[in-house]
């Protein structure tokens, strides 16, 4: 039988002269049984601490925890850069192909929108990956762990939008301008672009714009509907299958409609409409896009507070 | 604080003051008031849907009561600073990101309440994790899971400790290591409430009891009142004629009943006067045994009428 040998706590020695260190309770029989044990049942190497020395649970804090959070799950890295590289893929292959003589298709009107096309698909991975971080919390129970540690609900949501809209913000603004490199480089030089010309700083900021939006939205359904597979429903029908609906609608009843769908604001703030598409100006864009972002979050908020976790 | 930061205070403690939750017409916990004291373990019981879990949840601030308070070392949960250095929880077992590893679950609940990051090396060796802590927790028994869970329960060195069903999915060691360590933080001076609808292995562990039913408060007792309250002792009794042994015996402050199987079950008469009396009737015996109750039966018999999902035996269904 082997015995396991614990170190001694390191008070030990200064305990008689600093009463401040001094805890009534000690470890005894613990020690003494520990031969009979899986395990050492040491508990603790330090008193139990008060909180009120501390400054506690704040929203820095929470913001690097969920970064933390977010980054030390590798799917969600995964997922972020596989975003990003099935965007250039795609705008690369739409670049090569512009070649044939018959020139881009029917969505793009010149090299820069070519280039970029891929993120019709990337954004959409980058929404349901929202939904994903918050209802997979929901599903295991982590959520109600979090929330007990950190009984700031709106914090909490806050925290969770923050860091997801700056991931998206981010990594979508270095692959857009990845795609949109790599795409002028690979295509007829008849239609290249630079990214001086007049358009392509405007094309890459709102494509990551757009994509922080529908990030926070995703964050938000997440909250609100607690299922990846319901949000995962409610990005799709929302971002394709919407604008498919609305385009049969009479143009009297579908053109509202259509000017506040997410996806027809994405036209105005990246400058890239389809041919022939009318598109709203930049700021009415903006304005559509963050309406969506700041209901969404609101109806989070309320819910979030109000239900039981 | 006038300790400077060291040791339990006096208000250490759970506090559940006129708790109830209903939803819509249904009372999970109706008009609920016991305090959870520092230095013992506190075993919180009743049967499965009596309200346990709905208690525990109100008291970390997760659910919100209809009515009445639950404070944890004076205040509701918001109201402190860094929550898990107050009081640590278990809920459920692998309430983790399957992909997340055991040492990241954990780091990430520490960077929450500004828990130093050597905390976590310490709990991870406290529940005898440390070797797998980079494995992904999906990959985790459901009796690792349990002690994953401990460990974030452990991780603010809390004064006040919460867990739900601990012992659920462990192996015998594990389950002989949570007894120790239940007793270990109460004799530290922390505040210890274990809820769980195992009587029999709460018996070994707990100081007080505080059983409910249906929502209700049943008993708020201690280890030895809980132990006054079982019902009489009982003698079973296997006969050649049990019909005729049941006549003989009969007479004023003596039960007997019958068990199937010819057995009668007697209260009110020793073994060895049911024996004398056998004899002197020429009645062969079968059987003759001393039976006292078990903490486990006097809580069956306290929360009896308080089980929503009641089984039948099969023996009672096969007579009928």
């Amino acid at each position: 039988m082997t015995t396991t040998v614990h170190p001694e706590p390191t008070l030990t020695q200064t305990q008689s002269d600093n009463s401040r260190n001094e805890h009534p309770m000690t470890m005894t029989h613990a020690i003494a049984e520990t031969e009979t044990l899986p395990h050492p049942v040491e508990t603790t190497t330090e008193p139990i601490r008060r909180s009120e020395r501390d400054p506690g649970v704040g929203f820095g804090r929470l913001i690097h925890a969920e970064w933390f959070k977010f980054r030390t799950v590798r799917s969600n890295m995964l997922a972020v850069v596989g975003a990003g590289g099935a965007a250039v893929s795609l705008g690369m292959l739409f670049a090569s192909l512009a070649e044939t003589g018959e020139g881009p298709g029917r969505l793009a009107n010149d090299g820069l929108s070519l280039s970029l096309g891929g993120f019709n698909l990337s954004q959409i991975i980058i929404a349901i990956l929202g939904v994903a971080i918050v209802a997979s919390e929901y599903q295991s129970g982590l959520i109600r762990s979090w929330f007990a540690a950190a009984p700031s609900r709106l914090q909490v949501l806050g925290a969770k939008v923050g860091v997801y809209t700056a991931v998206a913000f981010v990594s979508t603004a270095v692959a857009a301008t990845v795609a949109f490199l790599a795409g002028q480089a690979v295509m007829p030089e008849s239609i290249a672009m630079s990214l001086t010309d007049d358009g392509v700083i405007q094309a890459l900021a709102g494509t990551a714009f757009y994509a922080a939006c529908i990030g926070a939205i995703g964050v938000a359904l997440g909250f609100l509907l607690r299922s990846t597979a319901a949000g995962a429903g409610v990005v799709v029908s929302t971002l394709l299958i919407a604008p498919l609906m609305v385009s049969l609608l009479p143009s009297s009843i579908g053109d509202p409609i259509a000017d506040i769908l997410p996806s027809n604001a994405s036209a105005a703030v990246t400058g890239m409409g389809a041919v022939g598409q009318e598109v709203m100006s930049t700021g009415a864009g903006i304005a559509v896009l963050l309406g969506w972002v700041v209901a969404s979050v609101t109806a989070a908020a309320v819910v979030v507070r109000r239900r039981d976790a | 604080m006038c300790d400077d930061g060291a040791g339990a205070d006096d208000d250490d403690m759970i506090e559940v003051t006129n708790l109830t939750k209903t939803y819509g017409t249904n009372t999970a916990v109706d008009d609920l008031s016991f305090t959870v004291r520092p230095g013992i373990v506190t075993g919180f019981l009743g049967p499965n849907g009596s309200g346990k879990s709905t208690t525990m949840r109100m008291i970390l601030g997760l659910d919100r009561p209809t009515s009445g308070t639950a404070t944890v070392n004076g205040r509701t949960l918001n109201r402190h600073g860094a929550p898990l250095t107050e009081i640590g929880a278990l809920l459920e077992a692998k309430a983790v990101h399957p992909k997340r590893s055991a040492r990241n679950h954990l780091n990430a609940l520490a960077l929450t309440n500004g828990i130093p990051a050597r905390r976590v090396d310490e709990v991870l060796d406290i529940v005898g994790l440390t070797e797998v802590a980079d494995k992904a927790a999906g990959q985790f028994s459901l009796g690792m899971g349990q002690r994953l869970g401990i460990a974030s329960a452990l991780l603010g060195n809390p004064a006040t400790v919460m867990l739900v069903e601990p012992v659920n999915g462990l192996d015998p060691e594990g389950v002989l290591w949570i007894r120790h360590l239940l007793r270990d933080l109460a004799a530290e001076g922390r505040t210890v409430l274990v809820s769980s609808h195992l009587m029999s292995e709460m018996a070994l562990t707990a100081d007080h009891f505080v059983i409910i039913g249906r929502g209700r408060m049943i008993a708020d007792v201690t280890a030895a009142e809980l132990e006054a309250m079982a019902p009489e002792a009982s003698v079973t009794v296997g006969s050649s004629d049990p019909q005729r042994l049941r006549q003989l015996l009969a007479r004023d402050g003596v039960e007997v009943t019958s068990t199937g199987h010819g057995l009668l079950s007697v209260v009110g008469v020793d073994s060895a006067e049911i024996g004398r009396i056998a004899a002197d009737h020429a009645i062969a015996l079968s059987e003759l045994s001393n039976h006292r109750s078990t903490l486990e039966e006097t809580f069956m018999g306290l929360t009896a009428d308080a089980v929503d999902y009641g089984a039948r035996s099969l023996v009672t269904a096969e007579a009928a």
